[in-house]
């Protein structure tokens, strides 16, 4: 059985990967009751998730910090991300992410909950 | 109140408390909580509250906050993103993000709390 640890690092390799390799297989992640806010604006459910993270064009990130906590049922867990992100080959910019994945089976997550924003301007 | 509304007296008390007298920010915490701080975790109101008085002088500047309902009509998702100065240093890019669970109507602690600086690019 993995730990929180373990899924959530497996999660955030196979989330950053796939977002900056091939968005559109992000999909099977989220469900009707997905949750995102990206840069302030939010949708829910798959398809407008998906229409979303499609618009963003090409995107290159770099993980930098990792902090997992349960939440409050032993089928949830909280993931925060820090690092770097280049939209289209700009300049690295600050990013921070929170997802809750939430168990639907013995080690199988989905995103509930998906937060997304740069963090710009001194 | 809306989960919007929860979240915005939140952060103002949250904030504004931390930077003026960290102490008093204990009766938002028990003894599920847990914090992480640059990495560290710290569980229980004791533990928590004694690395938070122990980071020294801040000032933060909040820039976006974002809200978003949980697993539960009784827990809400806070994220907040904003510079802090610390000892009076240059600002530094910070992120953080709450849980907050409500113990009755309108009674909420906080039940997860990550805290990240956000540098060096």
């Amino acid at each position: 059985m993995s730990s929180a640890d373990d899924v959530a690092k497996a999660f955030c390799q196979h989330f950053y990967q796939t977002k900056d390799a091939n968005a559109a297989q992000l999909a099977g992640l989220y469900t009707a009751q997905s949750v995102m806010t990206f840069e302030g604006q939010q949708f829910v459910g798959t398809q407008n998730i998906m229409q979303k993270l499609q618009s963003v064009g090409v995107v290159k990130h770099t993980v930098k910090g990792m902090d997992v906590q349960p939440s409050t049922s032993d089928s949830a867990i909280l993931i925060f991300v820090t690092g770097s992100v280049q939209i289209d080959n700009g300049n690295p910019l600050h990013f921070c992410e929170m997802f809750q994945l939430v168990a639907t089976g013995p080690g199988a997550y989905y995103v509930h909950n998906d937060i997304f924003r740069l963090n710009y301007g001194l």
